[in-house]
C-alpha cells in the first residue's frame, strides 16, 4: 500500500497508533492525553512520541492550560490533518472497493 | 491482496476509534439524568406550591433549581471522559433548555397570573404548555443536528403532552410535565449511562 496515490499515503498513517489517535480526535473533536492513552492502550512514552510526530507534521494542534492549578494538555485535529485523514480514508475505501470489484469479475 | 487486507483492517480500526470518540460526546447520559432529576423535583415542588396556594413562588423555585443544576453541570464537566472542560453545543442546548424553563416559569408566575385575571390555574396551563413545547423544539433541533432519530421521536412524545396539559385543570400541569420528564428524559438518560462503553 505505497505511493501510487500521491500525497495521501504519507508516513503519518503508516502507524496503527497514529491512525487510532487521529480517528479518536476526528470523532470527539478534541481530547486529553490521559483519554487518548486509555483508548489507544499505548504507553505514555509511545503515545507522546506519536503525538509529537503528528504535531510536527501539522496534523494536530496542542493547547496547554491549567484547570484547578493542574496542567491540562488538549489535542485537536488541524484543518490540514482533517483533510489528510479524509483523503486517506477515501484511498482505503478505493483499495477495498477495487479488490471486491476484481473478485466479482 | 495483502494491501486489501491491510486497508480493511485499518478501516475497521478507524471505524472503532471514530465511534469511541463520538460516544464520548453523545453518551453523556449524566446531563439528562441531572436535568431530568432537577425537573422532576421542580415539577413536584411546583405542584406542592400550587396546592398550598403559593403559585407566585413557582418562578422563584425554578430559578433556584436552575442555579443548582448549573452547579451540577460544572461538576459533571470535570468528569468528562475526554478531560476537556468544555461543553459541546448539545450539552449547552440541554442547559439552555432548563434556563428556558426557569425564565418561562418566572415570567409565568409574575406576568401570566395577573394577565389571566388572577386565575393561576389558567396561568399554570400556559406555563407548562410552553415548557413542553420548548422541550419538543429543542429535542427536534438536537436530534436533527446529531442525526439521532430517537431524539426526534422524543420530540413527538413531548408534543403529545400538550393535549393532556391543556385538557386537565392547571394544577395538574406540573404533574403531567413531571411525568414527561421522567419518561422522556430521565429514563433515556439512565439507559444512555448504562449503555456506555467501558473506557479502560
Amino acid at each position: 500500500m505505497n505511493s501510487d496515490s500521491g500525497n495521501v499515503l504519507d508516513d503519518m498513517f503508516m502507524s496503527r497508533i497514529r491512525i487510532a489517535i487521529v480517528s479518536l480526535l476526528m470523532g470527539a473533536g478534541s481530547g486529553e492525553f490521559t483519554w487518548l492513552r486509555q483508548e489507544t492502550g499505548a504507553s505514555d512514552g509511545n503515545l507522546g512520541l506519536h503525538l509529537r510526530k503528528l504535531e510536527d507534521a501539522g496534523y494536530i494542534t496542542v493547547e496547554k492550560s491549567f484547570v484547578d492549578r493542574k496542567p491540562h494538555t488538549s489535542y485537536a485535529m488541524s484543518a490540514r490533518g482533517r483533510q489528510a485523514f479524509l483523503a486517506y480514508v477515501a484511498y482505503l475505501g478505493r483499495v477495498v472497493a477495487a479488490d471486491s470489484e476484481n473478485k466479482t469479475h | 491482496m495483502e494491501d486489501t487486507q491491510k486497508a480493511f483492517e485499518q478501516l475497521t480500526l478507524i471505524r472503532e476509534m471514530l465511534e469511541a470518540g463520538r460516544s464520548s460526546l453523545k453518551n453523556r447520559g449524566g446531563f439528562y439524568v441531572l436535568w431530568g432529576g432537577m425537573s422532576v423535583l421542580g415539577t413536584g415542588l411546583s405542584y406542592l406550591l400550587a396546592y398550598l396556594g403559593l403559585p407566585w413562588a413557582i418562578g422563584l423555585l425554578w430559578l433556584g433549581l436552575w442555579g443548582l443544576g448549573a452547579l451540577g453541570t460544572r461538576a459533571l464537566l470535570r468528569r468528562q471522559p475526554t478531560g476537556v472542560s468544555e461543553q459541546t453545543w448539545a450539552d449547552k442546548a440541554v442547559g439552555k433548555l432548563w434556563l428556558g424553563y426557569a425564565i418561562i416559569s418566572a415570567l409565568g408566575g409574575v406576568l401570566q397570573i395577573p394577565l389571566a385575571g388572577g386565575d393561576w390555574q389558567t396561568a399554570m396551563t400556559g406555563i407548562f404548555s410552553t415548557m413542553a413545547a420548548l422541550t419538543a423544539l429543542i429535542y427536534w433541533a438536537v436530534g436533527t443536528l446529531l442525526e439521532e432519530r430517537w431524539l426526534k421521536n422524543l420530540s413527538w412524545c413531548w408534543c403529545s403532552l400538550l393535549l393532556p396539559i391543556n385538557l386537565v385543570p392547571g394544577i395538574y400541569g406540573p404533574l403531567i410535565f413531571g411525568a414527561g420528564i421522567l419518561f422522556f428524559e430521565f429514563v433515556p438518560g439512565l439507559v444512555l449511562l448504562r449503555g456506555r462503553r467501558p473506557r479502560s
